[in-house]
């Protein structure tokens, strides 16, 4: 194996020593943080004027929740109680954008729902909860107590203002864990799917200027290939460190020094309410792909898994970008037969899409096992969380790839064995096969 | 000693017959040619012995013990189709080379600085191979083969691609080495280099081993006895000293009343008879046995393994 790792020394410093893949390990960290800002803000946005409806059976708001003129806020007043499945069918209600619903209890457990049809932005959220909160902040003082009601906001305990989705109240579909998974597996896949290609086409380089027969007069076939496989992806593996070094100080950056002041409602002229911090931090929870990136994602399980299940599965699709590269007759040759692996990356993809969308159907059981799709969909599933006493499937998944991918590499042993040293010819499936049956 | 014996070596690529059960063996110190036309199977045979394709039947032997990947690094190759990493720096190719080839970085250092300064390169060192000319690849290629200081050497073709002072460049260093006890084997299609370098040859053709020997064993089994001679005088007189015992082949004249014959023998007259029969005939300039060159032993055993194959078949 020493002359694996000189095979692979060389294609690590070749790599390292490539402006392009230098230019590309800066680059692609500052993408991805500036898509994730993008994200960040894409998933602040809402309608800014909003239509509320008030449920207020016990009458408490009558006269009191004013809408400003001009506000982006419209508060419509009914003493009915309106249920949220009727609020959600009834087409008198469809011109409203969300249901407020203040219970006659409110007084006592200071709680009250409110009913979206679209997620409101968070600074409407902010402001329907500061509105609302100081109205009933009035009356509990009025009724309750002699204070005045600046006595009252210094002692005061905030309000819980729960935002529940109308088509999903109970919360039972939560895909948010799950997508956490799918941007790991995407990543997995892409990053494979990237460094693959750079094996075939190295391979194919290294036939092709003809030094593949000075190597192999000292290296056998298979160490060749496998210091290439391993070559290759100890700069994956170094990409992806820089890339996580980056984004994580990115991360934090934002965190530190955009978003405080993005959802400070010292910055929405909302100064004066209590428990700022809580209510920052709750603002926080109200975008989602802040609240995926800095809240959902259990790094310390994510980032070991995704490890294991990008190196197996990167040494299974290695096996076959080797292959192709080794079989080629040309440089140039050999390009159709990527067509069926950019196949299986979009089946791998579309795998993890499936395990997020129905996470107990057959069919991603199927898919999780599958060594194609298995570092995909293992990815979503370990996000989602397993139920008691299930999650040594996760092993079993990672057995079946294992196994996959000894078989797979030995395979492809052959094929570049046997095809590395044939010139000029046009590659064929039964290329393929021949060299595959050759010992 | 034999440091390399190939025995009863067949190979097959899956319709057609690379190699015939080839027997050959290379003696420890020499330089051996391995001749024959396009196609022949020593390219094959080449890379059997470098472990790069394995044989279907047959035993290769490497210091009496049969060949195992251990003992690559005791053997040199340069390829005949050359190749290079385009976009290393010649010192990191051929340290990446040697350290194929087993030598530690210091050793590999030690001995590229001593190859690049023999070859009068030293100012290559960090030049990337896609800077250089093709010749100048080869020569880097050259010593990527060996530097590791291998006890056999094989080279396949090492001489094309290189300009004349670059052939005595080459030649001169396989002398040395030779010199130094090294065993090198040559596959060319310079025949004037195997006259020059070679110890003994074997030709191989359509996959079998068509005749094996030393060089000069090779070139005398086939010489027809024909001899030159350059002398001043009459050519009428010339012919008539040949009388019936040699018979004139061709002449060329040099200049006036000066020519270049050659003759050839009839019945039992010799050399001496020739020489004798000449004496106050003309004025004898130089007299000497023509040898078939090794492009004429080529030429020939090709032909009549032709005409064999075509008979059989």
């Amino acid at each position: 194996m020493r002359n694996s790792w000189i095979i692979a020394k060389r294609e690590i410093a070749e790599r390292l020593q490539s402006k392009s893949f230098l230019l590309f390990l800066f680059i692609g960290p500052v993408l991805v943080l500036l898509a994730l800002f993008l994200l960040f803000q894409a998933g602040d946005e809402g309608k800014s004027q909003l239509k509320i409806l008030v449920s207020d059976e016990g009458n408490l708001l009558e006269g009191i929740l004013h809408t400003q003129k001009n506000s982006p806020i419209q508060y419509q007043i009914s003493r009915d109680y309106i249920s949220f499945e009727t609020f959600r069918s009834n087409p008198e209600y469809q011109q409203y954008d969300a249901l407020l619903d203040v219970n006659h209890k409110v007084l006592e457990n200071k709680m009250c729902m409110v009913f979206y049809r679209d997620k409101p932005a968070v600074e409407r959220q902010i402001g329907i909860r500061f509105q609302l909160e100081k109205r009933i902040e009035e009356i509990l003082v009025n009724e309750t107590s002699q204070m005045s009601i600046s006595d009252y906001r210094k002692i005061k305990q905030p309000l819980n203002v729960v935002y529940r989705n109308v088509y999903d109240p109970k919360q039972e579909i939560d895909h948010l864990a799950g997508w956490s998974g799918f941007a790991f597996g995407l990543l997995t896949m892409i990053f494979i799917f990237l460094f693959g290609m750079t094996i075939l086409r190295s391979t194919s380089r290294d036939k092709s200027n003809r030094i593949v027969e000075v190597i192999l007069a000292s290296v056998k076939s298979f160490h060749f290939m496998v210091g290439k496989i391993v070559g290759i992806g100890v700069v994956a593996f170094l990409q992806f460190l820089v890339w996580t070094l980056f984004v994580v100080i990115g991360l934090y950056f934002f965190r530190e020094n955009l978003f405080p002041d993005i959802y400070d409602p010292a910055n929405l002229g909302l100064n004066g309410m209590g428990s700022q911090d809580a209510f920052v931090a709750e603002g926080m929870h109200l975008n989602k792909i802040v609240e995926l990136v800095y809240d959902r994602i259990n790094y310390s399980v994510m980032i070991p898994i995704f490890l294991v299940f990008f190196t197996v599965g990167y040494f299974f699709y290695a096996a076959f970008f080797a292959s192709i590269g080794a079989s080629s007759g040309s440089e140039s040759d050999g390009q159709q037969f990527i067509l069926p692996l950019i196949g299986l990356f979009g089946l791998s993809i579309y795998a993890g899409y499936l395990a997020v969308q129905f996470p107990e159907s057959d069919l991603v059981t199927y898919l999780f096992y599958l060594p194609f799709t298995s570092p995909m969909v293992a990815l979503v599933k370990v996000s989602q969380g397993f139920a008691a006493g299930q999650s040594y499937t996760l092993f079993m998944s990672l057995l079946v790839l294992l196994i996959s991918t000894i078989i797979a590499v030995q395979l492809a042993s052959r094929i570049y064995k046997n095809g590395i040293l044939q010139f000029g010819h046009r590659l064929s499936f039964k290329h393929f096969w021949k060299w595959m049956k050759k010992i | 000693m034999a440091i390399l014996k190939i025995e009863n070596i067949s190979k097959r690529f899956f319709e057609k017959q690379a190699l015939n059960d080839v027997s050959l063996a290379v003696n420890s110190g020499e330089i051996y040619g391995l001749l024959g036309p396009n196609g022949a199977g020593k390219t094959t045979l080449i890379r059997i012995i470098n472990q790069i394709l394995m044989p279907d039947s047959g035993t290769i032997f490497f210091d009496d013990e049969p060949i195992k990947q251990c003992h690559l690094v005791q053997i040199g190759y340069l390829p005949e189709e050359r190749g290079l990493y385009r976009s290393m720096r010649v010192f990191q190719q051929l340290l990446f080379l040697a350290q194929l080839r087993g030598l530690s970085k210091s050793e590999a250092t030690v001995q590229i600085e001593n190859w690049l300064a023999k070859f009068d390169i030293v100012d290559w060192k960090k030049k990337r191979i896609e800077e250089l000319s093709k010749g100048m690849a080869q020569k880097v290629q050259f010593i990527g083969s060996v530097l590791h200081n291998p006890k056999l050497l094989i080279l396949d073709e090492p001489l094309s691609g290189f300009d004349p002072l670059n052939v005595e460049l080459i030649l001169s260093t396989l002398k040395e080495l030779k010199e130094q006890g090294k065993t090198i084997i040559l596959s060319t299609h310079n025949m004037k280099s195997v006259e020059e370098i070679c110890d003994r040859a074997a030709l191989i053709y359509n996959a079998k081993k068509v005749s094996e020997g030393s060089v000069l064993e090779l070139r005398e089994a086939i010489k027809k006895g024909h001899y030159g001679l350059r002398f001043k005088g009459n050519m009428i007189a010339f012919v008539h000293a040949l009388w019936t015992d040699f018979e004139l082949i061709e002449k060329h004249e040099l200049g006036k009343n000066r020519f270049e014959a050659i003759v050839s023998m009839r019945s039992e007259a010799d050399f001496e008879d020739l020489l004798k029969s000449m004496i106050g005939q003309v004025k004898l300039e130089a007299a000497w046995e023509i040898m078939p060159s090794m492009q004429d032993v080529f030429l020939q055993q090709v032909q009549e393994e032709d005409t064999k194959q075509k008979q059989e078949a």
